[in-house]
Parts: C-alpha cells; structure tokens; sequence
C-alpha cells in the first residue's frame, strides 16, 4: 500500500506518519506541501522529495491520501485527490462550511473513492469500552451526557479565520460530537452556545460552552476551549460522562499517565501519558479499509455532522 | 425551635439541631416549595462547604466555572437548581442569559454573566453522592473532584471538604418566599 501525503499544516500529520511506519508493507510514496519552511525538514525526515505542486504529486504512484493541510484548504486538496481516484483520509474538521462538506462527499461520490474523517477518538481503547457498556446495556437508557475537549491555544493558521474558518469551538467541539452520535446513533437537534475569546489575546474564539439536543431526547453539555495554559502539565483533555438510567460512567481519555514534580527547572512538573495512541487505531483502520474494499469506518457524512453543529454553535452563540 | 436537617451525606459536625425560632431549616435538597410552614427556611449547603467557598475566595478576573453535582435523593430539580444560580450569581455578577435543558433525571444548566464568566452545570438526580467543581480562569485554573481529593478512598465519606457549621447555614438560607423568586428565573 503506497500513501501521499498531502500537507504538513496540521501536527497530527506527524503522528500519521509515525502510526504508518508501523505498519508492514505501507510506504509513504509522495509529500505534497507548498508551505516552503517545512519541505526540507519534511524531506530531511521521510527521506522523500516533496512535491509543490498538484501536477507533479499527482504523478507519483500511490493509492490513498492523508490530508492534513489547514482547514479551509481541504475542500480543494479532496477534490484534487478524487480525481485522480486516490482514496482519502482527511482531518477534522471537514471543511469550515456545509457547502465545502456536500461537494467533497459528492466529488468522492462521483469518482468512487473512500472519504473518511479523521475522528481518532472513535479508535481510543476506554471510548470504545464504553460504547460496549453502552451497546451491552449496562448503562440502562443513556440520558445526558457531559464532554469536554480542551486544550492549548495552537496558535499559528489555527487563529487565523480565513485558514481555520473558527476558533477553539470548531476545533474542540466535532471529536465529541462525533462520539456522541456515535454512542447513540442519533443526530443533534438543537444547539445553544456561549462563545468567547478569554484566556489569550487573539482575534478567534478561545472559550465555548455549548448545550446540545438530540433527536431521540438525550441533552449534552461541552466545554470546548482552548482554556489550558503552558504551565498546565498537559495539553488538554478528552472527556465523557455518560448518564444512563442504570449508572454513570466518566471517561476521561488521557488520565492514564505518571505525574512528575521537579525540583527545579521552568515546569513544576510533568505528565507523561502512558496510555494508548488512537492515532494508531485510526491509521490501521483506514489502511485495512482501502485494503479490504470495505466502507469507511467514519465517512465524510460523520464529518459533515460535527461541522454543522459547531457551525450551529457559532450562529446562536452571536 | 428551628431544627436544621443536614443532608445525610455531610458529616454532622457540631451543628446545633435545635435553634431558638419555631421551624425548620432545610437544605435545599430535600425542600419542597409547596409544603413549607411559614417559618421554615431553605439553605443551600453548596455555598457553605469550605471547598466552594476556597474557591470562590481565591477566584480572581474571568473565566468558565463548571460544577457537577449528583444528588442521591432530590425533592424539587428546579429548586435545587435555581439555588444554585443564585448563589453563583452572588459571586458572578448579573445573568445575561441561561440555558436550561432537562431530560428524566438530568439537567444542565448554562449561564452567561454580564462580566463575561460563563458558568456550565450538569445534575444528575438519584444516583450517589458526587461533587466536582472547576473553576478555569484566564489566569489560574483550580479543580476539585470528590472522586479523587478525598481522605477516605474506598469509602463514601468525606469529611473535611464538606463540613458545615451552622452560622453558614444561616447566613444562606432564605425564606420560602425568597426561593420561589429564585425560581422564576427556570422556564
């Protein structure tokens, strides 16, 4: 199996690359990144030319894409990828509008290639454990549910709207969406929301509390700010409680780690996280997808969801 | 005599059952607005656990506060609630919108000051007893979980976080009349 990558704006396109050196007879054939400061870093690295522009890319030979370039640009490399029939995996959030959403599914449609959302906490092990508990009926009928996704501000194009298309809220509130529809297989139906910008001097929203309904009843609440200051011990968090008749049960994603407390030194102390990489899951999915000719896991119609509910948010938050 | 009724999850500690006015003084969990004496006084215990009030004493600037709370035994949701509001508005400042949702034994509560704190909290009714509370500010974030600060682990006990004394308890408890207005702020 040979994949291109297609840009390095996002981080988790390192944490990509690094979950498919794992995998046995998977190579990375092709980079495309027009970002000049990270071509020769990023051939340095991979040890392959990278391509700047589309013609040249589209040349080399490989089957699947991962893309992870800046949010309002994913429409354009989607549309580029399914042309040339290259199955995609692309990052969250889909795209920064519903229209960008409706044409990639279409265009992926129309030339018959696999859009999958990147949504790694699908492929977190205490996540699915608790959709087991869930589908096994432990927690009786599932009522609330309470999540939070926070984090530092990532800074760079992330607080640049015209490459982010939103702040923390579009950022933090799509992977919990996701989850939540996952978990009980029903679509938002309302969505009220208080955004700001608090914790850092920056035009975009950095703090968000969103209420959501769904379809079949079940109420929600999410925190979704980039709250977490440089000195917090670690970048953020992934959490869920699920409220069911029977009982409650909280996930809390990252806990799984050892806390250190420096004597001395700019930090006073450390966490390191010694649970599982979900990146991993994700990428070993989607390989084994266009490997079995299956459906994907996660489709571009699982991305458009959380789209419109962070779009919503921004709507009734003004 | 007043007589104070403690919710059964907080340690008695030195409160003084009987107090010198005819009626009773209750936590808000276990008071019902329809059948209250004329006499009788509601209390919040949230704002008189040493927790919160650390908390709410350290706080400084803006931020999100979020708090949740699972109550075993709950007479009125709403008025428990609207308690709560209340009481944050003390600390917070005016309301400028609130969203409330609730569905069976859940509800969630948004709020929106005019001094840009926002405040998320979730409640769940009939389950153990669970407190959290966090308050994350622009310039320190401050978290209290009863799951994971507490000095007796493997047991449903906590003791110093929660210990009332009874001049709190008076100082935040409220006439029937005043709690009802506290609650027409709920749809």
């Amino acid at each position: 199996m040979k994949i291109g990558m297609m840009s390095f704006a996002h981080m988790h396109a390192y944490s990509y690359v690094q979950a498919l050196e794992k995998l046995e007879n998977v190579t990375i054939t092709a980079i495309f990144d027009d970002e000049e400061k990270r071509q020769a870093d990023l051939q340095d690295r991979y040890g392959v030319s990278v391509d700047t522009t589309y013609e040249a890319f589209f040349e080399k030979v490989f089957d699947a894409v991962i893309i992870c370039s800046e949010n309002t640009r994913h429409r354009e490399m989607v549309e580029q990828a399914a042309k040339h029939k290259k199955h995609i995996l692309c990052e969250k959030p889909l795209a920064t509008t519903i229209e960008d959403c409706l044409a990639m599914i279409e265009c992926c449609r129309e030339h018959d290639v696999i859009l999958q959302t990147a949504f790694p906490v699908r492929y977190c092990k205490p996540i699915q454990e608790l959709k087991k508990k869930i589908d096994d009926g432990e927690l009786g009928e599932i009522i609330a549910f309470r999540t939070t996704n926070r984090g530092q501000n990532p800074g760079g194009w992330f607080i640049e709207k015209e490459k982010s298309g939103g702040g923390a809220v579009l950022d933090h509130t799509v992977h919990m969406v996701d989850i939540m529809r996952w978990l009980i297989n029903s679509e938002v139906k309302t969505v009220d929301a208080y955004i700001s910008t608090m914790y850092n001097d920056i035009e975009i929203d950095d703090a968000g509390i969103l209420q959501l309904e769904f379809e079949n009843g079940v109420i929600a609440s999410h925190d979704a700010s980039w709250s977490r200051f440089p000195n917090y011990p670690t970048w953020g968090d992934v959490t869920i409680e699920a409220i069911g008749t029977k009982k409650t049960v909280i996930v809390d994603a990252m806990l799984e780690h050892i806390h250190t407390y420096f004597k001395y030194g700019e930090t006073p102390s450390e966490f390191d996280f010694v649970g599982q990489d979900m990146d991993e899951g994700l990428i070993t999915d989607f390989i084994h997808i266009i490997q079995e000719h299956k459906k994907p896991s996660i489709t571009g119609e699982d991305g458009l969801r959380a789209v419109e509910v962070a779009l919503l948010a921004y709507q009734v938050a003004k | 005599m007043k007589t104070v009724i403690i919710p059964n999850y907080i340690p008695h500690q030195g409160i003084k059952k009987e107090l010198a006015e005819f009626g009773k003084v209750i936590p808000a969990e276990y008071a019902s607005i329809d059948s209250l004496s004329s006499k009788d006084l509601i209390y919040n215990p949230l704002s008189c656990f040493p927790v919160y009030k650390k908390i709410m004493e350290k706080r400084k600037d803006t931020g999100i506060f979020r708090m949740r709370r699972i109550f075993p035994r709950v007479e009125e949701d709403k008025l428990v609630v609207s308690m709560d509001i209340y009481e944050l508005s003390k600390h917070f400042g005016e309301i400028e919108k609130i969203s409330y949702k609730n569905h069976k034994k859940h509800s969630t509560v948004h709020l929106l000051f005019h001094t840009g704190i926002m405040s998320q909290m979730d409640y769940s009714f009939g389950y153990p007893f669970h407190l959290e509370l966090e308050w994350n500010g622009i310039q320190s974030l401050m978290q209290y979980d009863v799951s994971l600060h507490r000095s007796f682990k493997n047991e449903n006990k906590v003791i110093e976080a929660y210990g009332l004394n009874q001049e709190d308890i008076l100082r935040s408890a409220y006439s029937g009349e005043e709690v009802r207005q506290m609650l027409e702020v709920l749809p």
